[in-house]
């Protein structure tokens, strides 16, 4: 399963990184610290997965799961928050998951 | 052997910081639940001597049979008598009201009032042989000097009703400022501002990561997020301006962490009074409003500038930081925008119950910065 890692932090995309790489099957093949970058990386890599931070500068989390969802083949959608207040708005993306930070492996 | 002599050390350098504590500990003017008024305040002995001086006055009229009968020697010795009874009740309840405000009410009420009724038989029995025997003002009447026990009884009984109703009414009057104050502490209580839980979670995710990569700044992250929340979780109460400061510090260390070169601080620090006051997590609210609403929007981030001056009438605290334009905003800008609202609100709120209208809080949003101002009397 390709993975790509959305979030504006350095440290709590780094932490993604060795989480992910721990799970069998499972690689990172891009990161993004925004909204217009993710974009391109799933035109450009085909993640199966997003893993979405919803507070960024510029376009939020939320409005880019937005436009994923209406992409052919969209890959799944889990947001990564320290928010829990934006849990409703999220499963209204189709999202497929919602995880408080700090998010625990198992 | 060394241990010993290090653990000698220890508790000597333990024992000379207790003793240093014991003595920089200031002894509280009042006791934290009084019981009654603090009658050695001037305010307190004026009023006393006051309706001392009106009861001798009523007291008199009363023994003279009415006005056109008013005996100004009476006067005297009704004024004398009552006004050392006043103001050795005044200073015997002033000396207590530690003690006082440690006991339940009844107790406190029925040592209060037979201390009163003590000093008043001590004193008329007192008065009667000074004013009547020693000076001799009975020999002047032809008589010889005799205890009466009638006078003192009616003493007793007059001073019995009165300092009843007076007591009863300082007791209330007390009561109702408590109570106000309870008040006034549960409402400042109540608006001391909670750090956000999205930032400790957020720190907590900053510590994951960097456990892995760089223990040692983890270890300090760590470190200042205990100092944050120790002040946070602690009463709400006057700090001094430089520690309030070093909260800030830590707290910025922290966003610095996580933000990285999108936060850059330029702090403008004069020189104050470093035993200045100021309501504590006063400022740290304001900060952490600046990068909530203003570094983290933006994608390339920008400078938070904090200044401090303090001249010689009032304290001034100012804060700077970039914000987006609110039609460019995305997702929850009115929320954001009432949110830095009620933040605001609530330190203005916080700094009229500590300063009264002495203290004030302003904002001014233009060119693309929010300024925050505060003005504060200087509290030492």
């Amino acid at each position: 399963m390709d993975i790509l890692i959305v979030d504006d932090e350095t440290l709590a995309r780094q932490r993604l990184l060795r989480m992910v790489e721990k799970i069998d099957g499972f690689c990172v093949v891009a990161e993004a610290d925004n909204a217009e970058d993710a974009l391109a990386a799933i035109t450009r890599n085909d993640p199966d997965i997003v893993l979405l931070d919803i507070r960024m500068p510029g376009r939020d989390g939320l409005s880019l799961a937005q436009d994923i969802a209406e992409l052919e083949d969209a890959p799944a959608v889990i947001f990564c928050t320290a928010f829990d207040q934006y849990a409703l708005d999220a499963f209204g993306t189709n999202a497929v998951g919602y995880l408080l930070k700090p998010v625990r492996l198992n | 052997m060394n241990s010993t002599k290090a653990a000698g050390t220890q508790a000597s350098n333990s024992r000379t910081t207790n003793t240093k504590v014991k003595a920089q500990r200031p002894v509280p003017a009042e006791p934290a639940n009084p019981f009654l008024p603090d009658l050695c305040s001037s305010q307190s002995v004026f009023l006393l001597v006051l309706v001392a001086e009106l009861l001798a006055v009523l007291l008199t009229i009363s023994a003279s049979s009415g006005l056109q009968h008013f005996s100004w020697d009476k006067l005297a010795l009704i004024s004398v008598q009552v006004q050392w009874i006043v103001v050795f009740s005044a200073i015997a309840l002033c000396r207590l009201r530690f003690w006082l405000g440690r006991q339940d009410h009844v107790r406190a009420g029925c040592t209060t009032y037979a201390l009163v009724l003590a000093i008043t038989l001590v004193l008329c029995v007192a008065g009667q042989w000074i004013i009547y025997g020693a000076s001799g003002m009975a020999f002047m009447d032809g008589q010889a000097f005799r205890f009466d026990g009638w006078l003192l009884l009616n003493n007793m009984v007059i001073a019995a009703i009165l300092s009843g109703i007076l007591l009863r009414y300082l007791y209330l009057q007390q009561q109702l400022r408590n109570q106000q104050q309870a008040e006034m502490q549960a409402r400042i209580q109540a608006l001391q501002s909670r750090i956000r839980p999205h930032f400790l979670f957020n720190s907590m995710n900053s510590i994951a990561s960097l456990i892995a990569t760089d223990p040692d700044t983890a270890e300090r992250v760590v470190e200042d997020l205990s100092e944050l929340f120790r002040a946070s979780l602690a009463e709400p109460t006057l700090i001094p301006l430089e520690r309030e400061l070093e909260l800030c510090k830590h707290y910025l260390d922290i966003e610095q962490l996580r933000l990285g070169r999108r936060l850059q601080l330029d702090w403008q620090i004069g020189s104050y009074n470093p035993k200045l006051k100021i309501p504590s997590l006063m400022m740290q609210p304001l900060v952490e409003n600046a990068i909530f609403h203003g570094i983290e929007p933006l994608p390339k981030g920008g400078k938070i500038t904090v200044k401090v001056s303090q001249n010689d009438k009032q304290l001034s605290i100012v804060i700077i930081n970039p914000y987006l334009l609110a039609k460019k905003n995305n997702h929850q800008s009115d929320a954001s925008a009432r949110h830095n609202r009620m933040a605001l609100d609530n330190i203005r709120r916080r700094l009229t119950a500590h300063f009264g209208t002495a203290a004030r809080l302003s904002s001014s949003a233009e060119n693309g910065l929010f300024t925050t101002y505060i003005f504060c009397p200087l509290t030492v």
